[in-house]
């Protein structure tokens, strides 16, 4: 364990260095020990544990205020139902009781209750009352970092921002993170496109994702190095390693800000062939993001959170208020809103689950299983439309008969709406994301029904390639560059221009740097990447003329493997080679 | 001692947040507050023994109030399940 520099490979996720001390999130706590104390020590062992239970109680409360400014107030609802267990008399003065009974130390007694109602709910047959599990192992450990005033890093309190490790992080872990005092995540589980990852890159974080038994290997406390470019991690790392790094930190840090003076220009080609460079989001405070990295807009907003950070489902004030403040801080630039796209890695609690999620009920599939549940989210972003710089798009649509379903109920929700009272744009663009192979396929008959194509680049070459993203066995499988890729990305954008609609990505794949290129030539109208990704994608797209990407493309379209498609356009690419890898 | 049966009229049961805003009505009464399902009686005043009776959506639970004001508690309690708990909807 304390050998120098060891190295562990994962799965970069987010560019950017870190240097700083391992937090490990959420770990069930070490092991807390027994000891006898004296019957004159009894008041002073309540008295320890009571003022441990008072301050996690006012941390909570000092949290709640936090997420119900930075999430909502629904959010803040789960960390006062924390305090309720807090102040539970079956918890607290049945510790109290054990206590002075049998003469133990505080952590041990409370440790042994808390664990004894956590055994009680894993019998419990309901998944969705089972799952609280994880709240009450919260709580404990809370409470009980507080009685052994272990070094334990109190995350938004630390003066050091620290690199979180954790098995995986769900959305009210990403809640309950503020970002001034995280520099790094590192997860057991995942790929480039988990969740983590998406939320890293939305918060400009480094992270690197899928290094096996990470929360095993690595030691709270312990220094790293988090190359979120190469997907390495240095545990306790020597000298000379920390100052190259730390040099490299500079570089970057130094190509970020000459990047950021691309922010009010343009991403245009150098022949005028102007570009829709927009932003992917999934939290409303990324909007700062968006509108500081110079994207001409929202080209997806993925609305899950509103629905993964709660016990129940959001009403449709609650919706249109955050779909309304996103729409109106970034007027008069375009917000995409995507109706809800749950399943497969997002794992919600209150879904059931399936043997092999990609292919279950997901999506579109999910909201018109649901359609009382879809239209209360349909009417509160019709609502959120008045603006006119709101465009809706539905995921996962598999063919013509599901598109036509999922407009029938949007029709349905605006003739409410009219009968109502209630103004909405009523001229409010609708498209699809195009991201399962039968849909590429059927691109034409779909173009002449919507008013866009966003082509979803992850999920199509998941579905293409038949390989789980996710899976670290065949994730190397997984290639933008693929040519089935590229050729049905070309056929998509063809059956678009067509029916004169505009086709964008929205992917991973549209901040790959030779895979832009390959994008722009193909004649997409618009690219839509994570806020960090803007300026670097701006910078191609302004280094070259369209015709110049036009020939590439259609070269590289007549090559049989994604090596010599590479291997071509690192040896041709008419942008500056020094952003390239 | 009172005693009625109510039925769980909201949606995902008796879950965390309804829950919580339970306990918290039943806490403001001196009388002794006993909760029972399926032969399962718990102190309701904790908010982990509510959810330890993982009360869905349309089963049924005896309030019990035992106390000096045993009877305002128990209408208090009454109205609260009568009434879908903590969803605005």
């Amino acid at each position: 364990m304390n050998e120098q520099n060891q190295m562990l490979i994962g799965i970069p996720a987010s560019p950017g260095i870190a240097i700083g001390r391992a937090y490990i999130f959420n770990r069930r706590f070490g092991t807390v020990h027994q000891w006898n104390i004296s019957a004159d020590q009894v008041e002073v062992e309540i008295e320890r544990f009571k003022k441990a239970a008072a301050e996690a109680l006012e941390d909570l409360t000092v949290l709640q205020k936090r997420i119900a400014v930075d999430i909502n107030e629904e959010a803040a609802q789960i960390f006062r139902s924390h305090q309720a267990i807090i102040e539970d008399p079956e918890v607290v003065d049945v510790t109290m009781v054990r206590i002075r009974r049998e003469q133990k130390n505080a952590e041990s007694i409370f440790d042994d209750v808390m664990q004894g109602w956590i055994t009680n709910y894993s019998a419990i047959q309901n998944p969705f009352f089972r799952e609280r599990t994880a709240d009450f192992e919260d709580i404990q450990y809370r409470v009980l970092s507080k009685l052994t005033g272990e070094a334990h890093l109190q995350i938004g309190t630390s003066d050091q921002p620290v690199i979180i490790v954790a098995h995986s992080l769900s959305p009210s872990d990403t809640a309950e993170i503020d970002r001034e005092s995280v520099c790094g995540f590192i997860t057991d589980v995942g790929g480039q496109t988990s969740h983590t990852a998406i939320v890293a890159r939305g918060l400009a974080v480094p992270a690197v994702v899928g290094i096996e038994k990470a929360t095993q290997k690595i030691t709270d406390g312990m220094m790293m190095i988090l190359d979120g470019n190469a997907g390495l991690i240095y545990l306790d790392p020597d000298e000379p390693t920390i100052k190259r790094y730390k040099e490299t930190q500079l570089q970057l840090s130094a190509l970020e800000h000459k990047l950021q003076e691309l922010h009010d220009l343009p991403a245009i080609t150098k022949d005028g062939r102007g570009i829709e460079l927009s932003a992917n989001i999934e939290l409303p405070e990324e909007v700062d993001d968006v509108l500081s990295h110079g994207a001409d807009g929202i080209g997806l907003y993925r609305t899950e959170f509103l629905y993964l950070l709660r016990h129940g489902l959001p009403s449709e004030e609650e919706q249109y208020q955050t779909y309304k403040s996103i729409a109106e801080r970034v007027a008069p630039k375009l917000i995409i809103v995507r109706t809800l796209d749950l399943g497969a890695d997002k794992m919600p609690t209150h879904v059931s689950h399936e043997p092999n999620p990609a292919l279950g009920l997901r999506g579109i599939r999910f909201c018109l299983n649901r359609p009382e549940m879809f239209k209360v989210q349909l009417r509160a972003i019709l609502r959120a439309s008045i603006g006119g710089n709101l465009r809706i798009m539905f995921p996962m649509i598999s063919g013509l008969k599901e598109l036509r379903h999922a407009k029938a109920l949007l029709e349905e929700a605006k003739q409410d709406l009219i009968r109502e009272g209630i103004p909405f744009d009523r001229s409010v663009s609708v498209g699809i994301m195009i991201e399962v192979p039968s849909a590429a396929l059927m691109a034409r008959d779909l173009a002449r029904e919507v008013d866009f194509f966003s082509i979803g680049t992850n999920d199509l070459i998941q579905y293409t390639i038949a390989v789980d993203r996710g899976n670290a066995n065949v994730s190397s499988l997984y290639d933008p560059c693929h040519p089935a890729i590229l050729r049905f990305i070309a056929s998509i954008v063809e059956a678009g221009h067509e029916n004169d609609i505009w086709v964008g990505v929205c992917g991973a794949m549209a901040a790959h740097p030779i895979a832009a290129c390959i994008l722009l030539g193909l004649g997409l109208d618009e690219l839509s990447v994570s806020p960090v990704d803007i300026p670097e994608i701006k910078r191609i797209i302004r280094s070259a003329t369209y015709k110049d990407f036009r020939i590439l493309a259609q070269h590289v379209l007549t090559l049989p493997t994604s090596d010599e498609i590479i291997k071509y356009m690192k040896a041709h690419l008419p942008t500056d080679r020094a952003i390239l890898p | 001692m009172l005693e009625q049966t109510v039925t769980i009229l909201n949606k995902s049961g008796l879950h965390m947040r309804p829950a919580e805003r339970l306990v918290h009505l039943a806490s403001r009464f001196q009388a002794e507050i006993t909760l029972i399902k399926d032969d399962l009686p718990i102190n309701g005043k904790s908010i982990m023994g509510i959810l330890m009776l993982a009360a869905e959506h349309g089963s049924t639970l005896t309030i019990r109030a035992d106390g000096v004001d045993e009877q305002e508690a128990l209408q208090a309690l009454v109205d609260l399940f009568e009434h879908p708990l903590g969803e605005q909807e």
